[in-house]
């Protein structure tokens, strides 16, 4: 019952900072404003409210959540506190998507860069997929996947070498990650996808639970743990891929999100983590956002500077206050 | 006692007017360097003294003819004859005093296209050997082009280049050209060439020519009201403008533009809020995207839908660097400033077709 009341305390604490996201920015502008853009007046303030600044923040609000969804899936899974979104080599394999596209001065069009970030995971997860297929244990596949992100960093690396500086600039920027590209069209494919993968991931919350006690357990508790390691690759990869291909990369988010649900609910209930997780994730992106990129406006930070420096410090208070109650 | 005494005042006397004739013999060139902040020269009689500002230190370099004189500084003989290059910006000013002959290796790695034609058809005939990246030269080949000096530019990215060197035993001088913010002063980066070279007179001469020129045209558009001038790059929602005391931002005070993020402090550039962009740069009366990817405003569109919102962008006024902006552009800064001022203030220039801002379809 407890715990309910914390997810909805945090859910409405979530929709509050949306709000506080849409309203706050460089510019300052009424619900006025707003409505005025919204009746098809010519209003250039809440023309940037509506098209820009709350698409990013809903944007940012389903990209954490789906980053912590990743994250925590393949924590579970591997059994690895260390784990997180890009362990399998998404990160590395959208970067060398973009390299490909950016360096070798293909073009540098929104929708090719995400195009070709997406390109390139899904190689990644094919990939993935295979040694999945293939391999007995969690913890080979968990090693040939970092091996993988390891030769898409070396392949990335060569491309870098050899390019001109200025586009090796352009291809840092965009490592660097932001969710101030997203429109209202990429949130229209960001939503069905994400809520479709997190309903996906609620059926899986069972045998996750079982997979908690490895995977010897969940098979003799019937779990079909082939299935369940494609599943729980896929879908994760694939979050981390839509969110990666839309936003660059975003640091912290899939990592540390799970271990602040799991201080915060004291639980390791997949079917109240998915939930916790989904929300906390997206509370903090949203909040990283706004603080991103106001700031040192009209300069805006990287996201992922953002994340992991306000992140970091949550994460080791809520463990040695942890420590402290037990 | 004391005749020896008579005999060294009168010997010290003769010394200090020696000293005194030597130093008022006047060289027959005398550069100054007026408006780059980030090297010196000092003339004197059989050497010159060069200092290149890297980070917060000065590097003193010590130019001799025939015997190194007894200073503190990096010894180099000059005239150079075999230079290895690192950048294109150096090619321009090689080319601006007529000494690209001198140039034997260039970190080029074919990554780019060379608008020089002159180098261009020099590294076809192996006259210019392709020496690999700037971020990772072939040092090999630099070593067995036996080049009197190699010019190096340092960036954080490329430290090690600088280390390798070192521990080689390569002669190399740091060109902190870039970091100049405004374009006399890297125009007047030709004077650290000419010195290296001995082409002062070149140098003058192509230097008198463009600060007239530059001044010449600011002077012309002085007294017209300043338009709104923005100038950007977006790159997946996020915008870079060039800082208020950038480069741009001084080319943008010679042509009387007011560019709109005046304000941003610091050199270079900075990623800025989109809501900014539209906010400062709604109204803007002239759009420069500062690359050359863009052909079309629907290119201009398809990178950020949003950008429509934008005044210039509305009105068609939108122009893009040309492909050689990087390097012939650098050659020809005073046609570079009075293209920005045309297109600013078209009014006083009919009839003017900018040579390195493009007009977007």
């Amino acid at each position: 019952m407890k715990i309910f009341i914390i997810l909805i305390i945090l859910f409405f604490l979530s929709l509050f900072v949306v709000s506080t996201g849409i309203m706050v920015g460089s510019v300052d502008a009424t619900v006025g404003d707003l409505l005025e853009s919204l009746s098809g007046k010519d209003n250039i303030k809440g023309y940037i409210i509506l098209n820009v600044r709350a698409p990013r923040t809903f944007g940012a609000y389903l990209g954490g959540s789906a980053l912590a969804l990743s994250g925590l899936m393949l924590q579970t899974y591997f059994r690895n506190p260390l784990a997180g979104p890009y362990v399998l080599g998404i990160s590395s394999a959208a970067s060398l998507g973009v390299a490909l596209y950016v360096l070798a001065g293909v073009g540098w069009d929104y929708y090719g860069l995400v195009g070709s970030a997406m390109a390139g995971s899904v190689v990644a997860i094919l990939m993935v997929l295979l040694l999945a297929s293939r391999v007995k244990s969690a913890v080979t596949l968990l090693i040939a996947g970092l091996m993988l992100g390891y030769v898409f960093g070396a392949i990335e690396r060569i491309l870098i070498t050899f390019a001109e500086s200025r586009q090796v600039h352009e291809f840092v920027m965009w490592t660097f990650g932001s969710f101030s590209g997203i429109t209202w069209e990429d949130l229209e494919i960001l939503t069905i996808t994400v809520l479709l993968s997190a309903i996906l991931s609620i059926i899986l919350a069972k045998p996750l639970n079982a997979m908690l006690l490895g995977e010897e357990y969940a098979r003799s508790m019937g779990v079909n743990i082939r299935v369940v390691r494609i599943a729980v690759v896929t879908l994760s990869s694939f979050l981390a891929a839509l969110i990666t291909a839309f936003a660059g990369i975003v640091a912290f988010i899939g990592l540390a999100v799970p271990h602040i649900a799991r201080m915060l609910f004291r639980t390791s209930d997949h079917r109240i983590l998915i939930p916790a997780v989904a929300v906390c994730g997206a509370l903090i992106t949203v909040t990283c956002d706004i603080v991103a990129r106001t700031i040192a406006s009209p300069v805006e930070l990287p996201i992922s500077v953002v994340t992991s420096l306000f992140g970091a410090p949550i994460v080791v208070f809520l463990i040695l206050k942890r420590k402290k109650v037990g | 006692m004391r005749s020896n005494l008579i005999m060294i005042v009168v010997v010290l006397c003769v010394l200090a007017l020696m000293g005194c004739s030597q130093q008022e013999e006047p060289r027959s060139v005398q550069t100054v360097v007026k408006y780059a902040k980030n090297f010196q020269l000092e003339y004197h009689d059989d050497y010159k003294i060069l200092r290149v500002k890297q980070g917060d230190e000065w590097i003193t370099y010590i130019l001799y003819h025939h015997k190194k004189p007894d200073i503190d500084g990096i010894p180099v003989k000059i005239p150079v004859k075999r230079i290895v290059i690192m950048s294109s910006t150096h090619l321009a000013q090689l080319e601006a005093i007529n000494a690209t002959d001198s140039v034997v290796g260039f970190m080029w790695g074919e990554k780019y296209n060379l608008y020089f034609d002159d180098v261009k058809k020099a590294i076809e005939e192996g006259k210019i050997a392709d020496v690999g990246s700037p971020s990772a030269p072939d040092y090999e080949r630099i070593l067995a082009l036996k080049p009197d000096l190699v010019v190096i530019y340092i960036t954080p990215y490329n430290e090690e280049v600088k280390k390798k060197l070192d521990e080689l035993r390569i002669p190399y001088v740091v060109n902190s050209e870039w970091l100049e913010n405004d374009p006399l002063g890297r125009a007047e980066w030709v004077k650290f060439f000419a010195a290296l070279t001995d082409r002062e007179e070149q140098a003058q001469k192509y230097f008198n020519r463009v600060e007239k020129n530059v001044l010449d045209v600011a002077e012309k558009v002085s007294k017209s009201e300043s338009p709104k001038l923005l100038w950007c790059t977006i790159y997946k929602g996020k915008v870079y403008v060039p800082k208020g005391n950038s480069y741009v931002a001084k080319m943008a005070e010679y042509a009387n533009a007011n560019y709109v993020f005046q304000d941003v402090d610091g050199t270079g550039s900075a990623t800025v809020t989109l809501e900014d962009l539209l906010l400062r740069g709604g109204n803007a009366d002239v759009m420069v995207y500062s690359s050359y990817r863009v052909k079309s405003i629907d290119d201009l569109l398809r990178i950020d839908s949003r950008l429509s919102e934008i005044k210039a962008v509305r009105n068609g006024n939108v122009y893009r660097i040309s492909e050689d902006y990087w390097q012939l552009g650098l050659l020809y800064t005073d046609v570079v400033v009075k293209d920005l001022a045309a297109i600013t203030h078209p009014d006083k220039f009919p009839g003017y077709e900018p040579r390195f801002f493009v007009k977007l379809e």
